[in-house]
């Protein structure tokens, strides 16, 4: 099975498990059309060619990728890791807003005001999907669905355990953590993804043995994780939390072809 | 003047889900308030904080907040979220006139459908959109003048219990009747519902000084306008409808129209009730077809 990974930065961990244990999925070939930022926003298909219309991104491309037109009638299958449904929707949503279920409203009281909102489980969910539908992979996943050829979006991974050690910066996932909601909110995650894409394509959760206290990648999944460049080398910063490695595009594969084989 | 929204949509739910989920119609998502009584309950309930699970209604699976169906639209996953909300809903409502200085109400109808053993009413009939638990009965009533009149009192001394001084804003809604429970026709419902409303609410504004009346009924259907302020579907409110009822309005008090005027919305509004987006009577109407 021939597929294409398009996607941005992320891309760079499925790249470096490629590269490294390509034998693992002996049914598997695949290949990647990767760009900075929201590049992938700028695909389009013309006569079966997808290829970004700005000068900008092509020339991005070129430098990530050595390629930045894609035939594809080569491929049997699409991949997108980026711009996809994030533990930062989840996060930005419940600073604003609770939903019934969560277990830090067990003992709530109406009358106390708050700086957040009470919704419906089903309110919550809606607002959830209505945010994981503004992403750069919804353009791209609906460009790829006309061809009729599956699409698998990857969630994109949680942050990892690691950013705790900047409390102020990742404040939202402190207070998550500490109010007792991270399993639930977690699932609530996972059903919105689902469904923010329901019409387009398969969503793949983020691989269970990768995560830990439900909302955070475990830190050996993120540790050492690089950047996207031509051969994926440099290191992301040391306070970059937000991007796995290459162990943890090992997980995504093996998920991916669990998707495909299993 | 500043429009309180006590209940604020959360961020990424798209304009028309809001409208769906009752945000941005009202001061707090109780839904729509057609009459006197549902308005007099809703005080009644906030300041004493009651909650009864009657009010609780079903379709399949899912649960309703029978005093507020369309509030979640696709329904709550148990009679607990219900609850829960519901007293979410209470307390948003008793800071809502806390934080009043003025109350404005479009009275609507007097038809209502009361729970024949507590008394308690809901806007909409049910089946239409739920139904209650077998064990609850549910009947048709039309309101006289009096009653309007003696609720209308009641909602004044409720708001005055909270927020003293609150100076009230009345009106009658100009957007006819769609359809009626009563077995008169639905032209002779709407002129006696209309009628009596505008006599209780006259007469209300009339004994009370913090009390003003606003004749958008009148400068909506006055012959002089040739219906041309309601749109072609007769039932809706044009926008221009809305700027001429506002403008008048911001004239006689004194005011000056801003682009913070909140007549866009209440056009948005008006036009979606007739449209069937929001308005459980647009439902009643369906349902009997």
């Amino acid at each position: 099975m021939r597929i294409l990974v398009l996607g941005n930065s992320h891309v760079a961990a499925l790249r470096v498990a490629w590269r490294q244990e390509r034998s693992r999925w002996p049914r598997l070939e695949v290949q990647f059309a990767a760009a900075h930022a929201q590049g992938q926003a700028d695909l389009s298909i013309t006569n079966h060619i997808l290829a970004p219309k700005s000068q900008k991104v092509r020339e991005n491309m070129m430098r990530v990728n050595g390629r930045a037109d894609y035939d594809l009638r080569d491929y049997d299958a699409f991949a997108i890791s980026g711009g996809t449904p994030s533990i930062f929707h989840a996060i930005s949503l419940y600073n604003q807003a609770r939903f019934f279920g969560l277990p830090s409203l067990a003992d709530f009281d109406p009358n106390k005001s708050q700086e957040w909102s009470v919704l419906s489980r089903a309110n919550f969910q809606s607002a959830l999907v209505g945010l994981m539908q503004n992403g750069s992979a919804m353009d791209i996943a609906r460009t790829l669905v006309s061809t009729g050829k599956p699409c698998v979006i990857l969630q994109q991974l949680r942050v990892s355990l690691d950013c705790l050690s900047q409390p102020r910066k990742y404040a939202g996932f402190l207070r998550v953590k500490n109010t007792g909601d991270t399993g639930v909110l977690s699932q609530m995650l996972d059903v919105s993804s689902t469904a923010a894409y329901a019409d387009l394509g398969n969503v793949l959760h983020q691989p269970h043995i990768t995560r830990i206290h439900d909302i955070f990648t475990a830190p050996e999944y993120r540790r050492g994780a690089t950047r996207l460049t031509a051969n994926d080398s440099a290191l992301q910063p040391a306070d970059d939390f937000i991007h796995g490695n290459g162990r943890y595009g090992t997980a995504l594969l093996d998920a991916l072809y669990s998707h495909f084989f299993s | 003047m500043n429009v309180l929204d006590l209940e604020p949509p959360p961020p990424g739910l798209s304009g028309e889900n809001a409208a769906r989920y009752g945000y941005g119609l009202y001061s707090a998502r109780y839904g729509n308030i057609y009459s006197v009584r549902q308005l007099k309950q809703l005080l009644e309930d906030a300041l004493s904080e009651k909650v009864r699970e009657e009010d609780f209604w079903f379709a399949g699976a899912r649960v309703h907040d029978g005093l507020r169906p369309n509030v979640d639209p696709d329904g709550l996953d148990s009679v607990e979220e219900a609850i829960f909300l519901r007293r979410y809903h209470l307390a948003q409502v008793r800071r809502m006139v806390a934080s009043s200085d003025v109350f404005v109400f479009t009275a609507g109808l007097t038809e209502i459908w009361i729970n024949r053993l507590t008394g308690t009413v809901y806007p909409t009939a049910p089946g239409v959109i739920a139904s209650p638990s077998h064990e609850v009965e549910i009947d048709f009533q039309n309101m006289r003048f009096a009653e309007v009149l003696s609720d209308l009192e009641a909602v004044r001394n409720l708001l005055q219990e909270v927020r003293p001084g609150i100076q009230m804003l009345v009106t009658v809604s100009p957007v006819p009747l769609t359809a009626t429970a009563s077995a008169k026709h639905v032209l002779l419902a709407n002129s006696s519902s209309k009628a009596t409303l505008r006599a209780a609410l006259g007469e209300f504004a009339e004994r009370n000084e913090d009390v003003d009346y606003v004749p958008s009924y009148e400068i909506i259907t006055n012959p002089a306008a040739r219906g041309n302020l309601f749109a072609p579907n007769l039932r809706s409110v044009t926008q221009t409808g809305v700027e001429v009822v506002m403008g008048q309005f911001l004239l006689a008090h004194g005011l000056t129209q801003s682009p913070a005027t909140r007549a866009p919305l209440v056009a948005t509004e008006l036009e979606e009730m007739a449209d069937g987006v929001v308005c459980e009577e647009a439902l009643l109407e369906a349902f009997g077809e």
